[in-house]
């Protein structure tokens, strides 16, 4: 029994055809669609960045606003950190608590003895309009008659707090020792526009309970010299969370809320790319499927 | 064929998206900044240099020819004489620091006034003789860094004087103002008071002894 081409027959095989062409034009339209619609949020996420870094701080078009990255220690003397800078922690004079000067360096070189506390101010700055999460860290290098000494016992301590009384190293009653404060590293956030001030302190004992070991290192700072360099080290990264919060605001007055970069429309452009570029995805996939489906089908 | 263009088409602009992901990707990319800060001291000198030497040796148990003690104790006697010891102090600190001397008199020898029996006569045990005055028959020398001397007659004036060049405070950099070394010495005159003398050494009881210490101390 055949089957002949009746009109019916050959109806049907007209319409299955014709669907199946209106199908994949729909799908080749929303496949033009789709990687238009991407292209246009691209365009659009790139001239937000590129406008918005170039506008005033504090400015923003729809409120998505410009990367601007700031971040910045400076001491109580103005002086900027870079990569090793030279800051004064220690002096060439040290005064005691009635404010009589019992230590004067000969040269006018830094110096330290028992009952001496040095002190240092700095501050970490975040002028950008993004959070930041930055870590701080101390070292300590210990030198006899200009050898470096690995191993060492020096009656010097270190405290390090916020200016609001957190201690980040030591406590208000506890001094630590340079050799293992040195481990210690410290992570803190600060947000948009925002401020920590921090305060070193760095202890030689008057009643160290050990006259003999700051007699010895007394005399031979006559004989070769005994030296020390105490530094402080900050690492910072823009926060995986632009708007967190964190510090005291550097101008209380600012509108702080469009200091951030991008907010939660960064958040919502993200989210629309990432589907749509799933989608596109999805439906080059289904057309080369499809393709290769019909090829073999050929064959 | 249209259907490959459109393919050929699709995959040019998938190309295109990726790229631009690229590009864009900088947008994400983490700001990082280091700050680094440092700074170096030296320890402040001290450098203070004081020593005692001689003062187990203040006395002897002989003197010459002429002075011997009968066992091993040592002894003093009229015509005697040696060093009591001998102080120094050098050296700038680059601190305050009190400098402190000490001289403790533990023993003397002395005759208060008074009467006593004159063993210089034949009838010592009624002849006596009167001592107006305590008697020190023993004087003290300091020569001093400048080679100048000055002579006390009893461990007291003596450890007035020594205690008189303590420095409350020698301030940082500064000479203590006794830098040098001093000597003691200690002489017992041949002829002064033979009574005096005489009796002391019938006697044969009295002791001299002292102690002594300096020492330098930074001040907070």
């Amino acid at each position: 029994m055949s089957v002949q081409n009746t009109p019916q027959n050959g109806g049907n095989k007209k319409i299955n055809t014709a669907k199946q062409s209106s199908l994949n034009s729909w799908m080749w339209m929303m496949l033009m669609a789709n990687v238009v619609f991407v292209l246009v949020l691209m365009t659009l996420g790139i001239m937000a960045l590129k406008v918005g870094n170039a506008l005033p701080n504090g400015v923003d078009i729809l409120y998505v606003v410009g990367r601007d990255p700031s971040f910045e220690n400076i001491d109580d003397d103005g002086k900027v950190w870079t990569n090793d800078t030279q800051v004064d922690i220690f002096s060439a004079n040290h005064v005691n608590g009635e404010g009589v000067t019992t230590v004067v360096s000969q040269d006018g070189t830094k110096v330290i003895a028992p009952g001496t506390v040095s002190t240092y101010r700095f501050g970490a700055y975040n002028n950008g309009n993004m959070a930041i999460m930055y870590q701080t860290d101390v070292d300590f290098t210990f030198r006899l008659a200009g050898e470096e000494q690995e191993q060492y016992e020096f009656p010097l301590s270190v405290r390090l707090r916020t200016e609001q009384g957190k201690y980040l190293i030591g406590g208000e009653n506890r001094w630590i020792p340079v050799d293992e404060a040195v481990a210690t590293n410290h992570v803190s956030v600060l947000g948009a526009g925002c401020y920590e001030e921090f305060i070193l302190e760095l202890l030689w004992a008057f009643e160290g309970g050990n006259d003999e070991l700051d007699t010895m290192y007394g005399n031979m700072a006559v004989e070769g010299g005994v030296e020390l360099t105490f530094g402080i080290n900050t690492y910072a990264e823009e926060h995986i969370d632009p708007s967190a919060k964190g510090g005291t605001p550097i101008n209380p007055e600012a509108n702080n809320d469009k200091q951030e970069y991008g907010g939660e429309a960064r958040w919502f452009w993200l989210i629309l790319l990432m589907v749509n570029t799933g989608i596109l995805i999805f439906y080059l996939s289904f057309l080369i499927t499809r393709r290769m489906q019909k090829n073999n089908e050929n064959k | 064929m249209k259907k490959n263009k459109f393919l050929k088409l699709a995959s040019g602009l998938l190309m295109l998206v990726l790229i631009t992901c690229c590009a864009v990707s900088g947008t994400f990319a983490k700001y990082v900044t280091t700050g680094e800060a440092n700074d170096t001291a030296r320890v402040a000198k001290w450098g203070i240099e004081m020593s005692v030497t001689g003062d187990e040796n203040s006395f002897s148990t002989t003197y010459g020819t002429t002075v011997a003690s009968v066992n091993t104790d040592k002894v003093v006697a009229p015509g005697t004489d040696g060093t009591l010891f001998t102080f120094s102090i050098n050296g700038t600190a680059e601190v305050d620091y009190a400098l402190a001397i000490s001289f403790n008199v533990v023993k003397e020898v002395k005759l208060v006034a008074g009467t006593y029996l004159d063993y210089t006569t034949a009838n010592s045990s009624t002849d006596t003789f009167d001592l107006a005055n305590d008697y020190y028959p023993i004087k003290y020398t300091v020569t001093k860094p400048d080679a100048s001397e000055q002579t006390f007659n009893t461990l007291g004036e003596l450890k007035t004087y020594l205690e008189d060049l303590s420095k409350a405070t020698v301030d940082a950099n500064t000479e203590s103002g006794i830098q040098g070394t001093y000597t003691i010495a200690w002489s017992w005159a041949f002829t002064p008071n033979e009574q005096a003398d005489t009796f002391l050494g019938h006697e044969g009881t009295q002791t001299i002894s002292y102690e002594f210490s300096i020492s330098a101390t930074q001040i907070d």
